[in-house]
């Protein structure tokens, strides 16, 4: 069985091999570098840089691309000339150097059009702190392990919140941290003031990152809950993991929703403090304390100015 | 004796809570075999896994969830070709995990050939219960699945010109349990059973178009529709509070919910400018849906034993929302980097409503609702790193935001007076950055930063007004070892005349690391969250209205460890990890908050997983993986939760293996 499925698939590769293939291994443009360097040219011909660099016929995604002088240093003749001719080498680069190289070619991908903003461009996070060219876990993205693991290896308290029994599942593999931030930096979010956090990106390009997946709390509604559309999802909610359900901030809804709805100051959409309950609601009786049970469509509702329906 | 405390200090980041399933290891050649001419990496992971669980099972599946059954694990699939030249595709990589009935599935696939195309695809599946007691005294339950898949098609995807089609589906379906509040505003709660049934698809086309002088143009033009036609109904019921002379017979409930949201978006930014780098980018969206609320109950009151009652409710809401952004860096000074930043944004939320009621208490109504909300901010942030010889840098940076929000409430009576009242408010934050990057020796690393904030009218009482947070980092990190500390704290006060609240968030924590080639490791990590916060509070309590303080306290001590071995051809693998929260509420005499304000509560999962390599290309597996969660709250706090501890163990077997 086993050897029937290795035939199909020769047959098959075969036919949609690479035209001249014969020769294949030949073309990688960073050949000469092998005969030194096997351990980085081992698994090379995975790499997207390699595959470009054959396609276009360049050398600028092959090893001179970032290792520039590495055709100097591989065309020398003698091992004192090779010792004497350096290529760039990323170990100990600085992070705004290296940000410099990979940006020669990455910069005109959209999703680093922030990285001179990018808190992890300010704190000194260089592109080889996260991906690795030649020891990638994997060749999308070239990231150097999983993605949970590189974020949360910096991020501890994160990681922390993912340990929670309530929690968004990052750890089982069904989301990324890259589902809701862009490592690479940001625009100014459009929820609470347009300050922090810095590295979370927006949905659709203009909205919370939560409503990505929760489109249902995306309205637009007849009767927005305010809180939710100018301060935003946070306001309630703790988003990567919480002891409470919900991943709410409290582990009874009725104290949550009390601490804004207490009439006080100048608070709220009406600038003269945000409504206390009625005084129908009698909450030394517990019936009163599970407010999202009368108060269903707590994100907005279309027909209830209360959120009742 | 330091050393016998070092050892398990070491083990374990690696354990974190991460399921014991797909194996870590791999099997086969890691430079992978030719076939013409395309080099396959491959593996598969099939097995079994049982499951037993003793406790609350509701509680179960709402943290872990997964299910006994025969599964695909885990499974790898690499094609490329060697040269860059294949005929139909240079790559094809393919990740799956999960799949045949895992809560957690996903699938990625990418297709591509240089410079022609490229293919994307992410389908993830996700089954979730939630029994929602905190919420809800156990009247809300959600038993959905949720599928998401994205697919982005480039053409052309290293050329200067290049396009994108894109396409996103989410959809949410399943069981539900939700309330429905009857007949009057001091009526009674209602269960009533829910079949949610929601779909979004979105639909993306753009392209890229690249300028010789490095600048490029992005656009996209998408559109978005979602409709969520949930309905629901509910049978005789004598409602949450059966002392009341409030009852449901029956309860019929429609309410479909459509729309659009069709998009732009344009994007200008420079690629090879050295010393000046500018992005541009404007977004508008023009979001609209249609509803009907269709509702009718049979039950009685506590005067009229035979009432019914009917809701028609229809008409549609609008949000266009437009926002605009400039980043401006400048890098020409050698140690220095400059940055600016302006966000600006506009949402304005609007929508009307057509009122229905018939009901045997009263005469029909008939109301049209009419509510604006509108939202403008404008920030700016200037954000300079400034590097100080080869072991240092600094870093500061400057945010003012202004934000308007205005909002019109109106509501008409064909028969009485329209009403409309209109607010608006400003705020105003600025908010200072400080940063220093310290690499004192070559395997050390400090940083430390600051942030100090002061808003002049928060929009809530929880919002940051005047705020200081702190964070500092120590990385050692040499050879094989890598040691870190962590600490921040967040503290806020928002206070006005009468009334205060104020938040302080402290974290610690330390992690460890060590490896002995690839045949040794060992991490661990501990971390200590503290958050209390005090808020004033008002609220009606038998009539009157009563001043109180709500005090939140949660200490949630965290621990983690693991270990990997191999031995021969057995690799071992062992991970711990505790999520404690020690804080205990309190009774305050009269309040009727504080006792709820803690929820202490235990929860650890230890796993073991043992890999035996029988040939090159086949792996066993066999694991176990526990789940342990005890609340910890006192009977006399807990009023109406009920007890949701459950102890779980989970078993699985594999064969990992590539052909």
């Amino acid at each position: 069985m086993v050897l029937s499925i290795r035939s199909l698939l020769a047959v098959l590769l075969f036919w949609l091999g690479p035209a001249g293939s014969a020769n294949a291994q030949q073309s990688t443009a960073g050949l000469p570098c092998q005969t030194c360097h096997p351990a980085q040219a081992g698994t090379f011909h995975r790499n997207p840089h390699q595959k470009l660099a054959v396609a276009s016929g360049t050398q600028v995604t092959a090893c001179e691309g970032c290792h520039v002088g590495s055709v100097r240093h591989g065309l020398a003749k003698t091992i004192e000339e090779k010792r004497a001719i350096r290529p760039r080498s990323f170990q100990g680069l600085d992070s705004r150097a290296t940000l410099d190289a990979c940006l020669t070619c990455h910069s005109k991908d959209l999703s680093r059009a922030n990285i001179h903003r990018s808190e992890h461009t300010m704190a000194k996070v260089a592109c080889t702190s996260c991906h690795s060219v030649h020891g990638a876990a994997s060749s999308k993205s070239l990231l150097a392990r999983k993605q949970s693991e590189l974020c949360t290896g910096c991020h501890t308290q994160v990681r922390a919140q993912f340990n929670m029994p309530f929690k968004h599942r990052v750890n089982e593999g069904f989301m990324q941290c890259s589902d809701c931030h862009n490592p690479h930096g940001t625009n100014a979010p459009t929820w609470r003031m347009g300050g922090r956090p810095r590295l979370v990106d927006h949905a659709f390009g203009n909205e919370e990152a939560c409503l990505k997946c929760h489109t249902d709390k995306r309205g637009p509604f007849v009767f927005e809950h305010a809180a939710v559309r100018v301060d935003g999802c946070e306001t309630c909610h703790s988003p990567h993991g919480s002891t409470n359900p919900r991943l709410l901030r409290r582990p009874t809804v009725f104290t949550l929703c009390l601490e804004c709805h207490n009439g006080a100051g100048n608070f709220g959409r009406t600038g003269d403090g945000i409504s206390t309950q009625s005084a129908s609601h009698n909450m030394t009786d517990p019936r009163y304390r599970n407010c999202t049970t009368c108060h269903l469509r707590i994100h907005g509702s279309n027909s209830d100015q209360r959120f009742l329906r | 004796m330091l050393k016998v405390w070092l050892l398990p200090a070491l083990a374990g980041v690696l354990a974190a809570q991460t399921p014991v399933t797909p194996t870590a290891e791999s099997v086969g050649s890691p430079r992978g075999q030719d076939y013409g001419g395309y080099n396959i990496l491959q593996s598969w992971e099939t097995g079994y896994r049982s499951v037993d669980v003793t406790g609350d099972r509701g509680k179960y599946r709402s943290d872990v969830n997964y299910p006994s059954g025969l599964r695909l694990f885990g499974s790898s699939l690499v094609v490329n070709s060697k040269n860059g030249q294949g005929r139909l595709f240079d790559e094809v990589l393919l990740q799956t995990q999960g799949l045949a009935n895992d809560p957690y599935q996903f699938a990625t696939l990418r297709v591509q050939k240089n410079k022609l195309y490229r293919y994307d695809l992410l389908w993830r599946s996700n089954e979730y219960l939630n029994p929602s007691f905190a919420i809800s005294n156990g009247l809300h339950l959600l038993d959905t699945v949720r599928r998401l898949q994205d697919q982005t098609l480039w053409l052309l995807p290293q050329s200067s010109v290049r396009f994108f089609l894109g396409y996103s589906r989410n959809t949410q379906s399943g069981a539900g349990l939700a309330t429905t509040q009857l007949w009057d505003a001091r009526g009674d709660e209602f269960p009533f059973a829910t079949n949610i049934q929601r779909e979004q698809n979105e639909y993306r086309i753009g392209g890229e178009l690249a300028s010789r002088r490095g600048y490029k143009l992005f656009w996209q033009r998408a559109w978005e529709y979602f409709k969520d036609d949930s309905g629901g109904a509910g049978e005789a019921h004598p409602g949450a509070n059966p002392a009341d002379r409030f009852n449901l017979t029956s309860l019929r409930r429609n309410e479909p919910y459509h729309g659009s949201t069709p998009s732009w978006r344009l994007n200008l930014l420079n690629e090879r400018a050295r010393v000046f780098y500018v992005n541009a980018r404007y977004n508008y969206s023009a979001g609209r849906r249609a509803f009907t609320f269709d509702d009718s109950a049979i039950g009685s009151d506590r005067s009229n034993p035979a009432r019914t009652r009917q809701l028609q409710f229809f008409g549609d809401a609008r949000r266009p929302v437009s926002n605009a952004n400039l980043t401006l860096a400048f890098t020409g000074v050698r140690r220095l980097t400059l940055t600016n930043h302006t966000g600006f944004h506009h949402t304005r939320m609007e929508g009307d409503g057509n009122y229905r009621e018939i009901n045997n208490a009263s005469l029909d109504t008939e109301l049209i609702h009419f509510q604006f909300l509108g939202i403008r901010a404008l920030s700016n942030s200037t954000d300079a790193l400034l590097q100080v010889g080869d072991r240092a840098s600094v870093r500061a940076g400057y945010l003012i935001s202004d934000r308007r929000v205005r909002s019109i409430e109106s509501s008409g009576l064909p028969r009485g007076t329209p009403f409309a009242r209109s607010h608006e408010q400003s705020n105003r934050l600025n908010a200072g950055q400080f940063g220093v990057r310290l690499r004192p020796a070559k395997p050390l690393s400090i940083n430390l930063d600051t942030e100090v904030g002061r808003a002049d009218r928060p929009f809530l009482p929880l919002s940051e007004r005047n705020y200081h947070a702190f964070s500092g980092r120590a990385q050692w990190r040499q050879k094989s070892l890598t040691l870190g500390l962590q600490a921040r704290t967040n503290y806020n006060t928002n206070s006005v005349s009468l009334w205060s609240h104020s938040s302080r968030n402290r974290y610690v924590g330390a992690d460890a690391s060590w490896s002995r080639g690839r045949r040794l490791s060992l991490d661990g990590s501990y971390a200590k969250i503290h958050t209390d916060t005090l808020t004033g509070l008002a609220y009606f309590a038998a009539g009157d209205l009563t001043s109180d303080r709500s005090y939140y306290l949660s200490n949630i001590h965290l621990a983690t460890a693991g270990a990997h071995l191999t031995a021969g051809r057995a690799d071992i693998a062992l991970g711990f990890s505790r999520v404690q929260d020690t804080a205990r509420p309190s009774a305050v005499s009269g309040s009727v908050t504080q006792p709820y304000q803690s929820f202490p509560l235990t929860y650890a999962s230890p796993y073991a997983r043992v890999s035996i390599l029988f040939h090159s290309k086949v792996r066993w597996n066999f694991g176990l993986q526990s789940y342990h969660y005890t609340e910890n709250l006192q009977p006399r706090f807990r009023g109406n939760f009920p007890v949701q501890n459950y102890d779980a163990s989970t078993i699985f077997t594999s064969m990992l293996w590539s052909f």
